[in-house]
């Protein structure tokens, strides 16, 4: 078990570097620091003197891979390479582009991004695994026709629908909640409450249906079968048996993005004024603040592959074949 | 079979389960698929009834309506299942579920899929204890442990809180037994019980079952297609044929003088060694569609015996003898006349024997090996090796059949592979000819590949879906660039598709458009296509019907004959082997323990699990076989052996075998023994033959 | 002067797998048992029509040219426009032209923000100015309900005649194939005893013929779907946002498809060090948020697009380009599903007991991969084509409203969210732009999911009773 976490942890460095340089070469390679600085100043005709000054400022007049004029290591380490990418692999994100630390705004940041992740993801699993659960009960007849009709269609609206039209409905229409806004404690729950909403109800569609499938799949098995030659009332068939079963793979599928869930939800907060870190990602793209961009790629990245190991490590807790070596 | 067990006449009381004229639709409504058709008979206590029939006849079918358990859009559209008196089809759902795994309980099959694989087995039997038997339930795991000691798992404590996956297949199914048997049932269904398990352990579960119908005193109806498992277990039989029972008989009746023209071709088409010269009875045609309401007799189609009336007329049942019945015309008095005109049997086809003694050797295989590194650690550094093929020589001869026996695990199809260099040999040499095989170059192999050539087992996934037979069957001609043009390519494939008895037409049809039986004719026309000297056979009629599979080995022994080709034929059904074969070597996890000629080894066998193997083989044709039974000793007495078959990974010290050995010695624990020379060529790894040599 | 973008070019050549695949799968039955599997269901048919419907308007957007001026040039010949247009816009035309100055509400008469105005006696007033188009025929307010009604019942009328020609001429055809008499083959439809429901798509080709020509008979003298901040008629943004949503879901997979079944066949068949690295690739990828991605590529691409402004001929190129690079870009971040699919398939495939029959033929790899592996996955890969074509067009929508979606001159559902979402805090709100984009939305994406559930039906072996 220990061996296989240590090898997994070796596995991630390759696909961090993977990144890091894939992102290296993205920002660095395809443009150069100069086309940065123009288009960050804006006009054509800044001088050389601003552009410079500009390099300096934000640390990218040095050479990109190989520092010909340091000394020693340094040759290596006063460059752009080493400064802006080498140094994520310990969390180090440094400045962004208009000044800021980073980390501390990740740090700051992330508290709200969860405060709404984690009721959406919560309440919006629960929900779809009992409409599943009803769907599955009542399988072949016309509350199970209807049902697939209701969540394809769900499935098929957009978004931005659900935020706006929660919007409108609930905060402007109905004056509920405010529409938009955040503060901390007791205080914040009433600014949650519209988000958490549009968050579930928009995750119902694709929920319940691939939960639907999950279980359909189980409820033939031949293990099913056996229950109800045992005796088993169809109920306890589905609750005893087949939903273990089917549960396994959503269980999983859940820790899997449990990490990611700092990362936030790029639309809901900035429609609600949410200072998340999804909000702090698309504000940053729209500022195009590359500093930031490259450090949640990174961060991004490194929770993702958390998230691959710790569905590896849930797999031995819900299912009893799953042994890691 | 033994002693204790009641006889017929004695419980000729009420009938445990007494099942009238039950009509079960598959299906679309408009045109549904008539799947049991107008079915009755009747269990009684402390009895077993097999009921006997080839796949697609209808007889899990007839379970599933017992049991009111139908696959969707199944129904039951006629008749009656009285339980003790009590109709099962009147009963409302809630009621009924007391009957399932109470008075009536049920394994399958599959014991692999069968068992919920995220509970522990001890909470599944206990799910079936709370429901029918009033316990408190500090209890109830005590009688958890007690049924799995019934059911013969070793250290039940420990084992309750086990999952599936921990469990080998024969003590799956000996779980499922236990989940049936918590409700105390007066019935017993076993739908195939062993089909899907190796024969040492089919043996293990069928006398568990029977060791427990005597305790318990319950009626068990055993389905099965295996007309071996009848003969040892069943006291009644009951023939079904195409969603119809055609023969009801006690199974000494039956096998001594089968009545109905379909039983009695399936026990002629049954490969045994005294056929030898002789090609196997075969049925012809297919089993007509269930969607017809049927007017006449189902298999007068297929029937070499049938008159005029079994075109008109739906036979009903003749009673022969005291309960042995038939559905047939033939059998009723005013037809009876013709019937004596008729021939009986007709005069099977002989084939020409005792060839002159050995052939030229085609292929050698010196001290193959075929080791699979297994990995762990950090680093997944090699620990250990799953040693499937550990030293296995053979020698291959023109025009000869050598069979490799053995039960899964053995490694017997990693030998074939092996030779076929599809699957890289750890250590040994394979000299086809005079050329080495092992480390050939790619290029070199690709040219000598059209000697070599293997079957598979299961013919549909030996063929790609997506391609016309006839490119199927082109693939190797192609491959080998043996013609120049289509049209000469396309004509080599018709000839061979001739040659195993399929038309033209059948060269623009797919895969899937044909039977079991077509389809392993084309895989052979395929092999054939190349001209090849040596096939491997791997297990080539193990997913076929009894007739179908007498079709296929008259095939394949034409051929040997016609083209001279010498086959290894891998299989674990001796009684084929006693048909085909004219070496045996018999495998056990990775090693040949006895080999030799067919003859001895059938008669003579000298290995312990060779013996053991041998048992397993039913006796059929008690008739003819009488008369043998004497020269054959000890032999025919059935052998049981204890525990499961090894895992490669850790095969136990010593002889591999000793720890399942019945004759086992302490010095068996110790050293593998050396091969101990028996007959010509034959030889026997056994230290109790060691003295004598 | 016929104009071939980018993403044209690339349209052919879809349209040309499409046809050449139907050619084929007219040959091989298990590629035409699916199919017919599709056109007899009713939830096939009708959502493929729809979809049909979507996919024709969007080929005339495709048919680009330089228009001709109207002057010719000093030697006399005929000049060219630099201007881009699709035989869309050439169809549309009084849309294009009838632009007004600002907002204005559907079927209005008036604009919708007042504006001053000199009176002839010189005061001047507030007051909502009457637009310049919508309703112009009109001399009084009063008259305007009456006035719909009554063309609206023109365009109906129009839209019946038409859709009884089209399907009388459809069902005389299928009267001559098979031999029947018009009569007979005319209750034989009605009373829906036909082998593919025939009477289900005359009824929804009958419907979409009647609002076509509805809205079309309409849209001459209102804005049907009123207009926008720059006073262009919203009916016709959303029309030619169909081509920039089909574009999307379908190039965007065309480009990823060699790449995925290349590199997840070979994966899955030989294993060992080509299997590691092409796992390394997709992991890889894949750990990278996709939005994330597809941000910073495209930040690099505005990047240099502002720094090499040269290089770009005109909007309209530049515009295709952008697009272009937007579906390379997202297929780069979705091939790695199908790939991860195609590779555990084909792990799951060489096992099977025909690949090592051709291997005992000493058939070569690259045959074995043709022939055997390639025709045993295609039901994956077309799967996964439709799957997620509708998740593409929603995701257009999105990235296109965070600012990285295609150029913001290209009409897309998501610019016209993104610029509506602005008006919502106005009291009353400007609904018309964002409902119409969502609409026209839901309808394509609901038919595709409805048809890639028929599709998955058809294609997956699961689903498939045994032979």
């Amino acid at each position: 078990m220990m061996a296989y976490i240590v090898r997994r942890f070796l596995y991630a460095i390759p696909i961090l570097i993977g990144v890091n340089i894939l992102t290296f070469v993205l920002f660095f390679i395809v443009n150069t620091p100069d086309d940065m600085a123009y288009m960050h100043l804006g006009a054509k005709r800044v001088t050389p003197q601003a552009v410079e000054n500009w390099k300096a400022e934000h640390g990218y007049d040095k050479p990109l891979l190989v520092n010909t004029q340091a000394e020693g290591i340094k040759c290596l380490t006063d460059t752009i390479f080493f400064n802006k990418s080498v140094r994520l692999f310990v969390f180090d994100f440094g400045t962004s582009e208009s000044g800021r630390d980073i980390s501390y705004d990740i740090s700051q940041r992330m508290w709200p991004s969860l405060a709404i992740a984690i009721p959406v993801l919560l309440i919006g699993v629960l929900i779809n695994i009992s409409y599943a659960a009803i769907i599955v009960f009542f399988r072949a007849t016309y509350i199970d026709f209807w049902s697939v009709v209701i969540t394809v269609a769900m499935l098929s609206i957009s978004t931005l629908f659900y935020i706006i039209g929660g919007q409108f409905l609930i905060g402007k229409l109905w004056h509920l909640v405010p529409i938009s806004g955040y503060d901390t404690g007791f205080n914040g729950i009433k600014f949650l409450v519209l988000p958490v909403i549009v968050g579930v109800i928009g995750g119902i569609g694709g929920g319940t249906r691939w939960y639907r499938t999950l279980f359909l799949e189980e409820v033939n098995k031949d293990y099913a079968r056996s229950g109800r030659a045992k005796g088993l009332s169809e109920l306890r068939v589905l609750f005893r048996h087949v939903f273990p079963n089917a549960l396994i793979p959503i269980l999983t599928g859940i820790v899997a993005i449990l990490p990611l869930l700092f990362m936030g939800s790029l639309l809901t907060e900035s429609f609600f004024s949410v200072p998340g870190l999804g909000s702090y990602t698309l504000d940053a793209i729209q500022r195009q603040d590359f500093a930031i961009v490259r450090s949640m790629v990174f961060l991004g990245t490194f929770l993702y592959i958390i998230g691959l190991l710790l569905t590896d490590l849930s797999y031995t807790l819900v299912d009893p074949r799953v042994r890691l070596h | 079979m033994s002693a204790e067990k009641p006889t017929v006449s004695d419980t000729r009381q009420q009938p445990v389960l007494r099942v009238e004229g039950l009509l079960t639709h598959l299906g679309p409504q408009d045109n549904p698929l008539r799947v049991v058709d107008d079915v009755s008979f009747d269990i009684y206590r402390g009895e077993t009834l097999a009921l006997l029939g080839e796949s697609g006849c209808g007889k899990s079918m007839t379970a599933f309506s017992l049991m009111r358990l139908l696959p969707p859009g199944g129904r039951i559209r006629r008749g009656r299942v009285v339980l003790n008196g009590s109709n099962l089809l009147h009963l409302n759902e809630s009621e009924m579920r007391s009957v399932r795994g109470g008075r009536m309980g049920m394994i399958f099959q599959e014991p692999m899929t069968s068992l919920n694989p995220v509970m522990t087995v001890g909470e599944q039997i206990a799910e079936a204890v709370h429901l029918h038997d009033d316990l408190a339930r500090s209890e109830v795991r005590s009688r958890v442990i007690e049924l799995l000691k019934d059911v013969g798992i070793p250290a039940p404590q420990q084992r309750i809180d086990d999952y599936p996956h921990q469990m080998s297949g024969g003590m799956k199914q000996r779980v499922m037994i236990a989940m049936a048997l918590a409700g105390k049932p007066d019935l017993l269904i076993a739908d195939e019980p062993t089909t899907a398990l190796d024969v040492t352990i089919q043996l293990q579960v069928l006398q568990l079952m029977k060791k427990l119908q005597r305790e318990h005193g319950m009626a068990i109806m055993l389905i099965t297609h295996d007309l071996g498992v009848v003969s040892q277990v069943a006291d009644r039989l009951a023939v079904m044929y195409a969603g119809h029972l055609v023969e009801t008989a006690d199974t000494r009746d039956f096998f001594v003088q089968p009545a109905h023209p379909y039983s009695r071709k399936l026990l002629q088409a049954l490969p045994l060694a005294q056929r030898r010269q002789k090609n196997l009875s075969i049925i012809k045609g297919q089993v007509s569609s269930l969607q017809q309401h049927f007017t006449r007799c189902r298999f007068e189609p297929r029937c070499d015996q049938s008159i005029a009336a079994c075109a008109r007329v739906l036979p009903d049942w003749t009673e022969l003898s005291g309960g042995h019945k038939v559905r047939c015309l033939l059998w009723q008095p005013e037809y009876h006349l013709k019937t004596s005109q008729s021939k009986q049997n007709e005069p099977q086809q002989a084939i020409e024997s005792a060839r002159s003694d050995a052939g030229e050797v085609v292929l050698i295989a010196n001290n193959l090996k075929v080791y699979f590194p297994v990995r762990k650690g950090l680093f997944k550094r090699v620990v250990a090796h799953v040693k499937a093929v550990d030293g296995v020589s053979l020698e291959l001869r023109r025009g000869r059949t050598t069979a490799l026996v053995g039960e899964s695990g053995s490694g017997k199809t990693t030998v074939g592979k092996a030779i076929l260099q599809l699957q890289k040999a750890t250590a040994g040499q394979v000299r086809f000819g005079t050329t080495e095989l092992t480390g050939l170059p790619a290029a070199d192999m690709r040219r000598l590949r059209k000697h070599l050539q293997i079957i598979f087992q299961d013919p549909l996934s030996a063929m790609n879906p997506r391609m016309l037979v006839q490119d199927i069957v082109a693939e190797g001609l192609r491959a080998q660039k043996l013609f120049k043009s289509h049209k000469e390519v396309y004509e080599q494939v018709r000839k061979r598709l001739q040659q195993v008895g399929l038309s033209a037409d059948s060269m623009t049809r797919y895969p899937h458009e044909f039977s079991g039986g077509q389809r392993q004719r084309i895989c052979i026309a395929r092999a054939l296509a190349v001209e090849p000297q040596l096939i491997i056979c791997d297990e080539p009629t193990s997913a076929l019907d009894v007739s179908v599979q007498a079709q296929i080995l008259n095939l394949l022994k034409g051929l040997q004959r016609q083209m001279n080709l010498s086959y290894l034929f891998i299989t674990h059904d001796l009684s084929v082997v006693s048909w085909l074969a004219d070496e045996v070597a018999v495998m056990y996890l990775g090693r040949i323990v006895e080999l030799g000629r067919v003859e001895q080894i059938m008669s003579q066998p000298r290995h312990p699990y060779t013996q053991v193997l041998l048992s397993a083989i039913p006796e059929i044709d008690s008739s003819r076989a009488g008369a043998q039974a004497s020269n054959d000793g000890d032999r025919r007495k059935s052998i049981r052996l204890e525990g499961d078959i090894p895992s490669p990974i850790d095969a136990p010290s010593g002889c591999h075998f000793h720890p399942r050995c019945p004759k086992a010695l302490p010095v068996c624990r110790e050293q593998y023994p050396s091969p101990v020379p028996m007959g010509e060529r034959g030889y026997v790894c056994c230290v109790l033959y060691a003295e004598q040599s | 002067m016929p104009v071939v973008l980018w993403t044209d070019a690339l349209i052919y050549l879809l349209l040309a797998a499409a046809l050449l695949g139907i050619f084929l799968s007219r040959r091989h039955p298990h590629l035409s048992a699916p199919f017919k599997h599709i056109v007899h269901s009713r939830v096939g048919v009708a959502s493929g029509i729809i979809l049909l419907a979507y996919a024709a308007i969007g080929f005339l957007d495709t048919l680009h040219f330089h228009p001709a001026l109207e002057q010719s040039n000093a030697q006399g010949e005929a000049m060219v426009s630099q201007r881009i247009l699709s035989v869309l816009d050439i169809l549309t035309d009084s849309l294009r032209q009838h632009s007004e100055k600002t907002y204005s509400q559907p079927f209005a008469m008036y604009a919708y923000v007042k504006e001053s105005s000199e009176m002839p006696d010189g005061r001047i007033v507030r007051e909502y100015p009457r637009l310049k188009w919508g309703g112009a025929h009109l001399n009084d307010a009063q008259e305007k309900t009456a006035d719909i009604i009554h063309k609206s019942i023109i365009g109906v009328v129009i839209g019946l005649l038409f859709s009884m020609l089209c399907s009388l001429l459809i069902t005389g055809l299928l009267a001559w194939r098979k031999h029947r008499t018009l009569k007979q083959q005319l209750t034989k439809v009605w009373r829906n005893q036909t082998e593919l429901p025939w009477r289900l798509i005359l009824l929804l080709l009958s419907l979409l013929i009647v609002m076509a020509s509805l809205s079309g008979y309409l849209s001459q003298f209102y804005h049907i779907m009123g207009t926008d901040k720059v006073g262009e008629d919203v009916f016709y943004q959303a029309l030619k946002s169909i081509r920039t949503g089909l574009v999307i879901g379908t190039i965007t997979t065309l480009i990823m498809l060699p790449g995925a079944i290349i590199l997840g066949l070979m994966a899955g068949y030989f294993r060992g060090w080509i299997d590691d690295l092409v796992q390394y690739l997709y992991t890889t990828l894949n750990s990278i948020p996709g939005v994330l991605l597809i941000a910073a590529a495209v930040l690099m691409l505005d990047v240099y697009m502002t720094n090499n402004a040269e290089l770009f001929d005109s909007v309209v190129q530049r515009a295709d380009l952008r697009l272009l690079f937007l579906c390379v870009i997202l297929g780069v971040t979705s091939w790695t599903g199908l790939c991860r699919l195609l590779r555990a398939e084909t792990l799951k495939l060489r096992e099977m007991e025909y690949i090592q029959a051709s291997q005992a033929f000493g058939v070569n790899h690259f045959m074995i991969l043709l022939r055997h592996l390639l025709p045993n996955v295609m039901h994956i890969v077309f799967i996964t084509i439709v799957l997620d074509f509708s998740g593409l067009v929603l995701a257009e929508a999105v990235l296109s409203y965070i600012n990285i979606g295609v150029d913001p001159s290209t009409n897309s559902w998501g610019n016209m969210i993104n610029s509506a979402r602005l008006e919502l805090a106005r009291v009353p709100v400007v609904w018309w732009s964002l409902s119409a984009a969502l609409v026209f939305m839901f309808v394509l994406v609901l038919s595709a999911n409805l048809f890639s559930d028929v599709v998955r039906d058809a294609f997956d072996p699961r689903m498939r009773k045994p032979s």
